[in-house]
């Protein structure tokens, strides 16, 4: 059984997806795995999810109207706080950054991987200090923080992908 | 995590990175980042340091206003957390968690292991 909770949800929602849908087919819509793969997936709930597998079943349910919206991601550790208590100027700056990946070609997987960095209230993984979480920052702080997240960590990482983005696109 | 575990992980890591052995320097520490490909940048942060993955890598903030005496001790508290918190699920999962919960016993964990590095005589 699936230890995250998160994971959980979109395992039993691809399931649901999938119900009539031969094996072929749904290799097919996922991509990159094989009709194997998915009558093991279909049989049995893996104990955890690759996250290409985590991509490929949140793409099926994407293409069938049926996407998730995940309020809180899970670790292995626990569950985390919910994903939302950004300023609005941080909100739209984030849409303006994630827009102009989208411009840029960046894949939707990885544009997905951006929001969900930089959206989170309690931000990123491990921080040392004590900071408090996002929501308690001052919409200033806010707004410095998802830039330099943006502009020190995402833009590197997709232009090391071979993304044809700049370090302008964070300012 | 129990102690015991901690010192395991350090242990293990001693042999990759023999920096470890003693109290590293800055310079030895950006070796260590460098094999480990973990990205070290500087930054506005409400917090010493962060440690950040995106897309299967690992970039550590440490903020602009943390004294360079204290450069060393935050890098490695944040490696500490990629090593016990974050290998055992992999590099590649996504592990947005407490960060900022000074009662998360991962802190706990964090400090330990700097400590074992820094102030090894404690741990006789």
């Amino acid at each position: 059984m699936l230890d995250r909770q998160g994971d959980q949800q979109l395992y039993r929602a691809w399931l649901r997806a999938i119900d009539g849908m031969t094996n072929r087919e749904v290799a097919a819509a996922m991509g990159d795995i094989t009709e194997a793969g998915v009558s093991k997936l279909r049989r049995e709930e893996p104990s955890r999810l690759l996250s290409r597998t985590r991509r490929q079943m949140s793409a099926l349910l994407n293409a069938k109207g049926q996407g998730l919206s995940l309020s809180r991601e899970v670790t292995p550790h626990g569950v985390s706080g919910n994903v939302t208590s950004l300023s609005d100027s941080s909100r739209v700056w984030v849409q303006r950054f994630l827009l102009r990946l989208t411009e840029a070609g960046v894949p939707d997987d990885e544009i997905d991987s951006a929001r969900r960095l930089l959206t989170k209230s309690d931000l990123i993984s491990y921080a040392h200090g004590g900071a408090p979480g996002m929501g308690a920052l001052s919409e200033e702080q806010q707004l410095k923080v998802v830039k330099l997240i943006a502009g020190e960590v995402i833009i590197p990482r997709l232009k090391e992908l071979g993304r044809k983005v700049s370090a302008s696109l964070a300012r | 995590m129990h102690p015991s575990r901690v010192e395991q992980v350090l242990a293990r890591k001693q042999l990759e990175h023999t920096e470890l052995n003693h109290n590293p320097t800055w310079p030895e520490i950006l070796e260590i980042l460098r094999r480990e490909r973990i990205q070290l940048v500087h930054g506005a942060l409400p917090a010493f340091g962060w440690l950040v993955g995106f897309l299967g890598t690992w970039t550590i903030i440490i903020s602009s206003e943390t004294a360079k005496a204290r450069w060393n001790y935050v890098a490695l508290h944040e490696l500490a957390h990629l090593w016990l918190h974050q290998d055992p699920v992999g590099r590649d999962e996504e592990c947005f968690a407490f960060g900022c919960d000074t009662t998360d016993d991962r802190e706990i964990d964090a400090e330990n292991f700097v400590s074992m590095i820094m102030n090894p005589e404690c741990w006789k």
